[in-house]
């Protein structure tokens, strides 16, 4: 670049800065209030597939965790096979969506719950692992640690928390997988358990269903580098389809504080149905979503 | 990657000269007697511009030695580990004549990992700072120094003792070096014996656009008193021009200036940029949080002051974990600490390799929620763990 380009682009970058300064004056934040501080700082964005935070954007989620993984051996299993006082091996899928900041040692905690929604955690045990930033070998990083599972047999859901030392979205760093399978014996039975361990009064709870999957993806091949086309997310998720009936008992709850009670699902298929159907229940209280299960309907 | 925004080159040491007071005194000079004989010809309003307008080019001869030459390049960029002693943000003022305002740098210096703040280099070497063998003997005398220093093999604190003492490659310029000392209330009492006012901390500049700002507007201001001597050559109304245009000018000087010592480092918009940290020295007690950083900045010695080496601009800095400042003080670093800071190089490494933004570029890397959500199905585009690798 010329010095007379160089100059007159830092003439332009300063009458700019003086009429924002001018017009926005009184605004402007102290520095020395350190907020933020210091401006160099930069921060990474670990996460995964986390309900909550997708459900805060408003998009569908499935408590079929993508992210989280058991495997028994090298086998991946689901969570509904899960057999009591027998070892396994978690593994949870890191992201970041930052191209700038990795994170050496990040925290990751894995915890367990019985089958159902607000119930009380379990740990299981806590590790680290270094993940890179997007698009680079080293994310997603895996985080892996052993568990055995309780000796009473039942069908367990397990939840990651990513502790990094700094982060720009605390969000994205919470999710879990809570997933049943049944065949449709006329109908598919389901049961779990809700509880109230958040509140410090009643909690009134009613469910929501849908039949919300993640979608298959689109193929990159059609895309040229740099192409920042986003697939449109959807923000509705598919109702129950007609001739299927989902009956919870009891459909609402009041909870006391520490309270758990167990729910009752019975799940009907389309006469003739075959295959696969996830039904997705969602709990919720006065005030947001607080946690769901996904129990899927197989039919050969 | 995406660093935060310079406005400095550093010169080499055989590159770089002195503040060139000679040649603004020569303006000076220049403008003054120009003003002085166009006051004896009755021609006050093209004396007063041209006089102005030399000014205006003395101060850009500062600025842009303060901008270009100043600082001596040391040899690349490095990082840094450990916590923020103190805090320096800039200093904003209405006032256009408080030149020192217009470095709206922000600034804070660095304790070093595994040092605690009343650590110091001996007054032994000090004295000897510039001398080829100051170094060899400092190591030396390493193992015989505690409790001035921490009782660590000198090999583990070598990296970080080279950073903050002087360098050979720019002895033989004569310039001063002073380090930088700890506040009063961080002081020993009683003071170690042999001990120096240069403590382990690693001087860091986050640069801000005043200066570059400032040069600019004296620029613009240069060309209207260049302008209005001009002018004041046409008959009857070519004074009256140069006095309004001079005027003018210097009222833009007056608002402008002190504007622009509001413009200050700020983090840019989006890209991660933000956040907040815990320095020690402000730190609540000795169960008060301190935050621990990741600094990666251009080495480089500053000519402007007494004299000490720092990061200069700083690129970025990253958090990476905690202590408390009883901890800190009584030399209890967290144990990794120089382990990550070895993986964080290793992971900047391939970060700022020149194909990363065309691999970050990739279709299967423009998602922005989840890639299973909003990204597209490639040969990686989420791998699935293999259980060789991730059970062990």
């Amino acid at each position: 670049m010329t010095i007379l380009a160089r100059f007159f682009r830092d003439l332009l970058r300063l009458i700019l800065f003086l009429l924002r300064y001018f017009l926005r004056r009184g605004s402007d934040p102290d520095p020395r209030r350190c907020r933020p501080c210091p401006p160099a700082l930069k921060r990474p964005d670990p996460f995964l597939y986390s309900q909550y935070y997708l459900m805060h954007l408003g998009i569908p989620v499935t408590w079929d965790n993508p992210d989280i993984y058991i495997f028994e051996g090298n086998t991946a299993v689901d969570p509904h096979n899960l057999e009591p006082s027998t070892d396994y091996t978690l593994v949870a899928r890191i992201w970041n969506n930052s191209t700038d900041v990795p994170v050496v040692d990040l925290g990751v905690v894995f915890t367990y719950l019985s089958f159902g929604m607000g119930v009380q955690s379990h740990a299981i045990a806590a590790t680290k692992t270094d993940l890179n930033v997007k698009g680079l070998p080293g994310c997603p990083a895996f985080a892996a640690v052993p568990w055995k599972t309780p000796p009473m047999a039942g069908h367990y859901c397990v939840q990651v928390l990513l502790e990094p030392p700094d982060d720009s979205n605390w969000l994205n760093n919470l999710g879990q997988r809570n997933m049943d399978v049944a065949q449709p014996a006329s109908p598919a039975t389901f049961e779990f358990d809700v509880g109230n361990h958040a509140l410090p009064r009643p909690r009134r709870v009613h469910f929501t269903v849908d039949t919300y999957a993640i979608p298959p993806l689109p193929p990159c091949d059609d895309r040229p580098p740099n192409d920042v086309r986003l697939r449109e997310l959807k923000r509705s998720a598919p109702h129950i389809p007609e001739g299927w009936t989902v009956q919870l008992t009891p459909s609402e709850l009041v909870l006391a504080p520490g309270e758990e009670k167990t729910v009752k699902a019975e799940i009907t298929p389309s006469p003739g149905f075959a295959g696969r159907m996830p039904i997705n229940v969602h709990a919720l209280d006065d005030a947001a979503c607080f946690g769901g299960v996904t129990l899927v309907v197989e039919a050969p | 990657m995406d660093w935060f925004p310079s406005y400095t080159q550093c010169s080499s040491p055989s590159g770089w000269y002195k503040v060139p007071a000679w040649a603004m005194a020569l303006l000076g000079t220049v403008g003054l007697a120009g003003l002085f004989l166009a006051g004896l010809a009755g021609a006050w309003a093209p004396g007063v511009a041209a006089f102005l307008a030399t000014a205006c080019l003395a101060a850009i001869t500062f600025c842009t030695w303060w901008l270009n030459v100043r600082l001596i390049c040391l040899g690349g960029d490095h990082s840094a580990v450990g916590a923020i002693y103190h805090l320096e943000p800039p200093d904003p003022t209405w006032n256009p004549f408080a030149f020192g305002s217009y470095d709206t740098d922000y600034s804070f210096n660095l304790l070093l990992w595994q040092f605690i703040p009343k650590h110091a280099l001996p007054a032994s070497f000090v004295g000897t700072q510039w001398s080829a063998a100051a170094a060899g003997k400092l190591a030396s005398d390493w193992p015989t120094l505690p409790p001035l220093t921490p009782n660590l093999p000198f090999a583990t604190v070598q990296t970080e003792v080279e950073r903050i003492i002087p360098q050979q490659s720019m002895a033989s310029l004569n310039l001063k070096f002073v380090g930088q000392n700890i506040e009063d209330a961080d002081q020993p009492t009683p003071a170690i014996p042999g001990g120096s006012s240069q403590h382990f901390l690693l001087h860091c500049e986050i640069e801000g656009p005043g200066m570059r700002d400032l040069r600019t507007l004296l620029w613009v201001l240069f060309g209207v008193f260049v302008a209005a001597a001009a002018l004041s050559a046409i008959p009857v109304i070519g004074s009256a021009l140069a006095w309004i245009l001079s005027i003018l000018a210097f009222l833009a000087f007056l608002i402008g200036g002190g504007a622009i010592t509001h413009d200050d480092a700020s983090p840019p918009t989006g890209g991660g940029w933000g956040g907040s940290f815990n320095p020690y020295d402000t730190a609540d007690g000795p169960n008060g949080k301190v935050d621990l950083a990741y600094v990666y900045g251009r080495w480089v010695y500053d000519s402007l002051h007494d004299g000490w080496n720092e990061l200069h601009p700083l690129h970025f800095m990253i958090k990476i974990g905690d202590a408390t400042k009883g901890d800190l003080g009584n030399g209890n670093w967290p144990g990794d600490v120089g382990d990550k800071q070895k993986r964080y190089d290793g992971l900047y490494t391939g970060i700022n390799a020149p194909d990363t933004p065309g691999k970050q570029a990739q279709p299967g890397n423009q998602w922005n929620v989840h890639p299973l959500l909003d990204g597209c199905e490639g040969d990686d585009s989420h791998p699935e763990p293999d259980p060789d690798e991730v059970i062990k």
